[in-house]
């Protein structure tokens, strides 16, 4: 599967989430390319050491939430004033009380479905394979192993290095590979 | 906390997970699950044979008449509803709290096949169940749309919400945990299985932000839905008639005793998972103290509200009230009053005593008689105005019949089912959450087994390590 030309992906692998996140920020300074990094349980401040905007989960539910209320209310009004009007005991046709529970219940139901979708368009989940899983070790990766996986992009910056830069770390890391993308 | 010493540390962290996973893939008491699946498996045969019968012979077979219209039906629903939306609602307050991953994930997985035993009985309850599907707003050649301002509807919109809702929000809490058990897994298929369940997951940094807000979130959206759902139910009782379903105490009284109920199963369900399975670590006294002090608060406030009810109506209500009150403490149902009262409300203070809150045992107990008595609660704010209206000629006795204690018991069955698939297969705590502590807290300090190069290798001595 590797397309000519690309440069190899490099893969540093920690023990800890400490030396990795200095390992990012310097790695960072020196724009060798693209950063990412894997870990087996979520690291807080890893994000922006990798130069990366924190994500807002939150729109996506206020979005669900917002159409659900308005689909259900706006269904509810159009079928008992227009197109169904029926008379129960002389309640008035637009009894909104009643309304209320059913239309809160869809729109909560909406915002956990638009937040389940947004999820996965986000992070572009579910996916069969991903150049990541050609790491060596990186079933380790949900376990006790820490990866920062550089792209190098800029002229500048070549695989080895990128390689002699990592090992020079004061937190070096335990092991280093090239994975071809 | 990690830097120099963080390879020792790290250590733990694999732990938790190889742990977790060897539950699932090592299976250990699985004479003990095999027995209580087979148990459950008569529940569900009695299930089939009594709605079979229901089918056949219409509502009645329950013993439901003209006048009490809603019995164990109901008063299944509610309780079934109530325990779901409690243990969501708990759940999510243990997400939020941060320190309680392995009391969280049990409790979000009561909560589905709760809201599912539920979730049969609005479509049973119907005369032609059939046509259940007539409850929906769909376009249908007859022109027709379902009566919006009736009960019945916000029942299904609440159901379905809550359905919804509650499996999101356990489905995506597990995802990164499946992405460990797929590394821990040695058979081909199992991988496979638990590859597919963990859509990719890969532990990239930017995921990880973003799966943990969205279960924040979930968790926010799953307390509205519980309190939607209780709070819709008291409206529900509200559009009607009857004597003691207007109180405004009634939103109050059905969200504090569900989530009472669920506190009691969460009790029952931790205590046993604590027993069967090798989680002491995770699954401490420290943990059982917690779930304690919620049982006692719980226990408190449904008291207390108990109280107030007798207050309010005894000094200010009106006389049909009163009756009411009178009624429900000496009538002929008195007994489900008490039953609240003696199984549950006074219970509980035994947890005002150290031992017994640190004791699994005596949560088991506690558990289980909590559960009983909001059984009883339900059954008093049911069956109480209905076979004693307002008028002396609407007073009509009631008895549950054979096919009615059956049906309720087969959604115990549908219950147990999906709950012991879910300890057989699943991730019975959650790994990352777990993590997280351990990394907080150091508590799974001095692990007993090796190093092992495969992440899969030597389970079963750990298991059998991690055991006592």
């Amino acid at each position: 599967m590797a397309e000519e030309g690309k440069a190899p992906m490099i893969a540093a692998e920690f023990g800890a989430p400490e030396p990795l996140i200095a390992a990012a920020a310097s790695v960072r300074e020196r724009e060798f390319g693209e950063l990412t990094a894997y870990t087996p349980l979520p690291v807080p401040g890893l994000v922006n050491a990798l130069g990366r905007k924190p994500p807002r989960a939150s729109r996506f539910a206020i979005a669900g939430y917002v159409f659900g209320i308005v689909l259900c209310f706006g269904l509810i009004c159009y079928a008992t004033l227009y197109a169904y009007p029926i008379n129960v005991g002389g309640r008035p046709l637009f009894s909104w009380p009643y309304y209320i529970v059913p239309t809160d219940a869809i729109g909560l139901l909406f915002g956990a479905l638009f937040l389940l979708i947004g999820f996965l368009v986000m992070t572009g989940l579910p996916r069969l394979h991903h150049p990541a899983f050609d790491i060596p070790g990186f079933e380790r990766a949900s376990a006790d192993r820490f990866f920062l996986c550089i792209r190098p992009e800029s002229p500048k910056a070549d695989a080895a290095m990128v390689e002699r830069f990592l090992r020079a770390l004061p937190n070096p890391p335990l092991g280093i590979h090239r994975v071809r993308p | 906390m990690f830097g120099r010493n963080g390879r020792r540390e790290s250590e733990h962290q694999e732990n938790v997970g190889e742990i977790v996973s060897a539950i699932a893939i090592t299976h250990p008491s699985w004479k003990l699950w095999w027995l209580a699946l087979l148990g459950t498996g008569g529940l569900l045969g009695l299930l089939v044979i009594c709605l079979a019968y229901l089918f056949e012979r219409g509502v009645a077979v329950w013993g439901n008449n003209s006048f009490v219209v809603w019995a164990l039906d109901i008063i299944s629903y509610d309780w079934w509803m109530g325990i779901a939306c409690g243990a969501l609602l708990l759940s999510a307050v243990f997400l939020f709290h941060g320190r309680r991953g392995a009391l969280s994930r049990l409790a979000q997985a009561v909560a589905l096949p709760a809201g599912i035993s539920a979730g049969i009985y609005p479509i049973i309850h119907l005369g032609r169940p059939w046509f259940f599907y007539w409850m929906f707003a769909y376009p249908n050649v007859m022109n027709m749309w379902p009566q919006f301002r009736s009960p019945l509807f916000w029942d299904e919109t609440d159901i379905v919400g809550f359905l919804t809702v509650a499996s999101i929000f356990w489905f995506l809490g597990m995802v990164p945990d499946f992405a460990v058990m797929r590394d821990h897994s040695e058979k081909l298929l199992r991988k496979r299985l638990y590859a597919i369940a963990a859509l990719g997951w890969r532990g990239e940094a930017s995921h990880w932000t973003r799966w943990s807000q969205s279960c924040r979130l979930l968790a926010l959206l799953g307390v509205l839905i519980s309190i939607n759902v209780q709070w819709g139910s008291s409206l529900m009782y509200a559009v009607s008639l009857e004597p003691g379903w207007h109180d405004t105490l009634l939103p109050v009284d059905d969200i504090i005793n569900s989530i009472f109920a669920g506190a009691g199963v969460i009790a029952v369900v931790t205590s046993m998972v604590r027993v069967v399975y090798p989680l002491r670590r995770m699954i401490d006294r420290d943990e059982l103290e917690f779930l304690a002090w919620v049982l006692l608060a719980l226990g408190i406030a449904s008291a207390f509200l108990y109280a107030t009810d007798f207050f309010f109506t005894a000094f200010g209500g009106n006389s049909f009230q009163r009756d009411a009150l009178v009624h429900r403490l000496t009538g002929s149902l008195s007994w489900t009053f008490w039953m609240m009262v003696g199984a549950a409300q006074i219970p509980v203070h035994v947890l005002w005593f150290r031992r017994a809150r640190r004791s699994a045992g005596t949560l088991f107990v506690l558990g289980l008689l909590v559960m009983a008595g909001v059984w009883g609660d339900r059954a008093m704010s049911i069956l109480g105005p209905l076979h004693h209206d307002f008028l002396p000629s609407s007073v009509h006795p009631w008895h549950a019949t054979f096919w009615s204690i059956g049906t309720w018991l087969g959604t115990v069955g549908i219950f147990l089912a999906i709950y012991l698939l879910f300890l057989r297969y699943l991730p019975v705590v959650s790994i990352i959450q777990a993590r997280q502590e351990a990394r907080l807290s150091g508590r799974y300090a001095d692990p007993p087994a090796a190093k092992s190069k495969r992440p899969g290798g030597r389970l079963r001595a750990r298991v059998e390590a991690y055991r006592g």
